[in-house]
């Protein structure tokens, strides 16, 4: 199944949960792709995060790099983080093809 | 004509419409198949908030929808089981005997019905599934 799950809201738990779910599937083989909202940026700047480890990890999962609204903030943060994990970021495409995904998840 | 079993993932807290949507998405599928169709179910799993609804202690005001209760009576009217992932319940203190033992906590606190399982559940469910839903 080709999933887009994005994660928007700001705390701790429901970015993990988001996220593991995220890489919970695409271990099963599932197509997942991850869509950071800016309200999770703060959490995504704090090495602490849970989330912050497991974006990390994508490419471990064979999951692609985790899609940033296409604004200034998005290159902003891209600027304060780590090498390696910026480069698990990527800016969403202009027309997101939505009819591709068979669901699209919010956490 | 093929059809495909719906799994409803149900991550809103009860008190969220949406915790009464799929209740309610639940009962008009379940009650619309046909008497003698057993094939045809109905797949759901708690997660995130959702994990809030098996929670044997949560107390609802008379003149509110008990949404664990309906779930409840769901199940057991058509032999649904109902999987909560155990991760996202014992993060909101939700815990059954096993891990309560397992994790050092006092007391169990899951409601009848519902049982806490892996994340793994999920993926399984999917890959035999076509018709995921979000409530």
């Amino acid at each position: 199944m080709k999933l887009l799950i994005k994660l928007h809201t700001p705390t701790e738990m429901a970015s993990y949960e988001g996220c593991a779910l995220a890489l919970t599937l695409a271990t099963f083989g599932h197509d997942v792709q991850l869509y950071l909202d800016a309200p999770v940026f703060g959490l995504l700047m704090q090495p602490e995060s849970r989330l912050h480890g497991m974006i990390q990890s994508l490419e471990l999962y064979d999951m692609p790099a985790a899609w940033l609204p296409d604004d200034v903030f998005s290159g902003w943060v891209t600027g304060m983080l780590p090498t390696d994990l910026a480069s698990q970021l990527i800016l969403v495409p202009e027309v997101i093809p939505a009819a591709d995904f068979e669901q699209i998840l919010t956490f | 004509m093929t059809t495909t079993t719906p799994l409803l993932l149900v991550t809103a807290d009860p008190s969220h419409p949406l915790a009464h949507l799929a209740l309610r998405y639940a009962r008009a599928y379940l009650s619309a198949r046909p008497a003698d169709d057993s094939s045809h179910t109905l797949n759901v799993f708690f997660y995130g908030d959702g994990a809030h609804t098996a929670n044997r202690l949560r107390w609802q005001s008379a003149d509110q929808l008990d949404v664990a209760k309906a779930w409840q009576n769901l199940a057991e009217q058509y032999q649904l089981s109902l999987p909560v992932c155990v991760s996202t319940a014992l993060g909101r203190g939700i815990s059954d005997t096993d891990n309560s033992a397992r994790h050092q906590l006092s007391g169990d606190n899951l409601a009848a019905g519902f049982t806490l399982v892996g994340l793994s559940e999920l993926a399984m469910m999917m890959q035999a599934d076509g018709r995921l839903i979000q409530f």
